[in-house]
């Protein structure tokens, strides 16, 4: 494995990480700010407006691990009548239409970031957040999607997981 | 570019659902049905961009916290083998009243079902856990694989429930509101599917042959309601009480659940690492899914506002001259055909933002009617013929199962759940008392 696909793993499990940690954290500071409510202490506003942007960072972070991980839902019903090589035939072409679809929200993504960057806007909540630093999560996010499922294809490899009709217990207690 | 709404609408349906049905991911599908709509009807490149700063604020909403905290709590219950001993427990208490196996699937796949408030995991789960087990001890098809069919529409309204959370906010009605309306339903839900299996045991006690099942000491008894019953129960009472008392948001119910589900199965010794790992992963799965998917739906509801699609399709509906209720029953016969081909989450997506300004204009309490949905949501994913969990079912259960026998064992506990919706219908109470004592 060349030493540019080690790192890119590292990233982007990283990122599912992180999501994983977001999430934790999002359950930990909800907790500690109802105890803190009741114990007379007034909350912070900046835990709510930070919990808002968790809530779009944490999907965006773990995105690109659910396309390696091939977790994503989709309609079986046409798929399961087909025969085997025109299912794998249609694997490519949903796999093309994914990776356009990723890059072109990654590429408009970055269009907006760049925006918000050069005009300085800013999302008024409880304070004043530079809009970009938030929004880049969403190209940055449909980048690597795009990109995932490229590998996929180039490996010969279909996007989808396995059907629900022929769904098998993975990890049954 | 000007066009007349139904064009719009087509477009915006229309492509959805055909991406949708090529097999392409929900998510995507939908994104890519708005990119196209959005290029077609709100001026080219301004529209993705459009798209994208849609997707930033209706992705950071609070309103939506407890999905992924129901989530986690869901998922901690089952891999800390917290639902596996309520399960246990149920399969001991219930000694030896015919058709015990029946009660305990039901039993043990609300308790597994639950807090996601979806069906397809419990349903593979049980099916592949119960069924041979039920097949071994002589049970009927109907009475084994039943109750496993019955199981997502207990999960999906009875608090806490995932699902319901997204629905209340597509269809931006009161979360806490839509979390309570259940409660009573999914006990008079819950005492039918009791009826049902009780009744058909008398009715027919081949169908569920007695056996001895060990016999289990009284003291024994008592240590599994007080270690095994009452904890869990008191867990999710517990997140549930703290809402309806206004003690807590739906929010702050939703988080202090998961964290309550983190100390008991400490408690119980369960709480491993692994175990910790594996739920966060099982949650952000189902999270990242349902994020990606409402990405899209803000735009979506948008597009559809933007081109006079929703108001023209609303005017439409209503030009037909259909009494209120006829209404209702046609938007829960277009959910039970959706059913055949799509996912809950789909099926939310594309009906909230038509049907919920639907029911609002024809003065309707969108609590009640939000539940009304979620029921035909579940009863659309069982629906022969082509109901997803139908298949789900097929691919678990032994092999000598037909469709036909699916179809079967799914019917009356079907009915029981559109038996539900006609109460409701007619007694709308049902729902909306505990929400507003509530207040």
């Amino acid at each position: 494995m060349s030493l540019f696909s080690r790192a890119y793993d590292r990233l982007m499990y990283g990122m599912a990480w992180c999501a994983g940690f977001l999430m934790a954290a999002m359950m930990i500071s909800i907790c500690v700010d109802v105890l803190l409510r009741n114990l007379g202490h007034q909350s912070s506003a900046h835990l709510f407006t930070f919990t808002e942007y968790a809530l779009l960072i944490m999907p965006c972070l773990g995105a690109p691990w659910l396309v390696r991980e091939r977790g994503h839902v989709y309609v079986e019903i046409v798929l399961m009548h087909l025969s085997a090589a025109n299912r794998r035939r249609m694997g490519y072409v949903i796999g093309g239409f994914c990776i356009v679809v990723c890059a072109v929200l990654a590429w408009y993504g970055f269009d907006v970031t760049w925006t918000n960057y050069v005009r300085r806007d800013v999302d008024v909540r409880s304070m004043d957040m530079p809009r970009w630093i938030i929004v880049i999560f969403i190209p940055l996010s449909f980048a690597m999607m795009a990109f995932e499922f490229a590998r996929h294809l180039l490996r010969g490899e279909s996007v989808l997981g396995d059907m629900a009709s022929t769904v098998v217990l993975k990890d049954a207690p | 570019m000007s066009l007349e709404w139904y064009w719009a609408a087509t477009v915006l349906f229309g492509l959805s659902i055909v991406f949708m049905m090529m097999g392409i991911p929900v998510a995507i599908a939908f994104c890519a049905g708005n990119i196209v709509a959005a290029v077609l009807f709100m001026g080219g490149a301004g529209g993705i961009i459009q798209t994208v700063n849609n997707g930033f604020g209706s992705m950071t909403t609070f309103a939506l916290v407890p999905i992924p905290m129901f989530l986690l709590m869901g998922e901690l219950f089952y891999h800390t083998g917290l639902a596996t001993r309520c399960f246990n427990a149920a399969d001991k208490l219930l000694g030896n009243i015919p058709g015990r196996l029946s009660y305990v699937t039901l039993i043990g796949g609300t308790a597994f079902a639950g807090p996601a408030g979806s069906s397809m995991g419990a349903c593979a789960l049980l099916g592949s856990l119960m069924v041979p087990e039920m097949a071994k001890r002589g049970y009927n098809k109907y009475l084994s694989i039943g109750p496993i069919m019955g199981v997502g529409g207990l999960a999906v309204i009875i608090p806490p429930s995932a699902l319901t959370v997204l629905l209340a906010t597509l269809g931006q009605t009161d979360v806490g509101d839509l979390l309570m309306a259940g409660i009573i339903p999914g006990f008079i839900l819950a005492v039918m599917y009791g009826f049902l299996i009780w009744g058909w045991t008398k009715w027919d006690p081949t169908a569920a042959p007695q056996y001895d099942a060990p016999p289990v000491p009284r003291a024994e008894k008592i240590r599994l309601i007080f270690v095994d019953v009452i904890p869990m129960v008191a867990v999710i009472a517990f997140s549930v009480l703290i809402m309806l008392t206004g003690w807590a948001t739906p929010t702050e119910a939703a988080a202090l659940g998961a964290l309550s589900v983190v100390v008991l199965a400490a408690c119980y010794g369960g709480m491993t690492w692994s175990a910790w790992v594996k739920s966060l992963e099982g949650a952000l799965r189902i999270t990242v899914m349902s994020f990606l998917i409402i990405f899209g739906s803000a735009t979506f509801a948008n597009m559809l506002a933007f081109t006079g699609a929703s108001s023209g399709l609303m005017n439409w509906a209503l030009s037909f001259n259909v009494a209120p209720i006829g209404m209702v029953l046609i938007m829960i016969g277009v959910i039970l055909f959706l059913g055949c081909f799509m996912d809950q989450l789909s099926m939310m997506l594309l009906t909230a933002p038509i049907f919920f300004p639907l029911a609002k204009t024809l003065g309707f309490d969108l609590t009640w009617f939000g539940l009304i949905m979620l029921l035909a949501l579940e009863v659309g994913y069982t629906t022969p013929p082509f109901g997803l969990l139908l298949f789900v079912m097929k691919g678990v259960a032994p092999p000598d199962t037909t469709m036909k026998d699916i179809y079967l064992a799914a019917m009356p506990f079907i009915a029981c759940v559109l038996i539900l919706i006609g109460v409701i219908l007619v007694f709308p109470p049902i729902a909306t008392w505990l929400p507003q004592v509530s207040h």
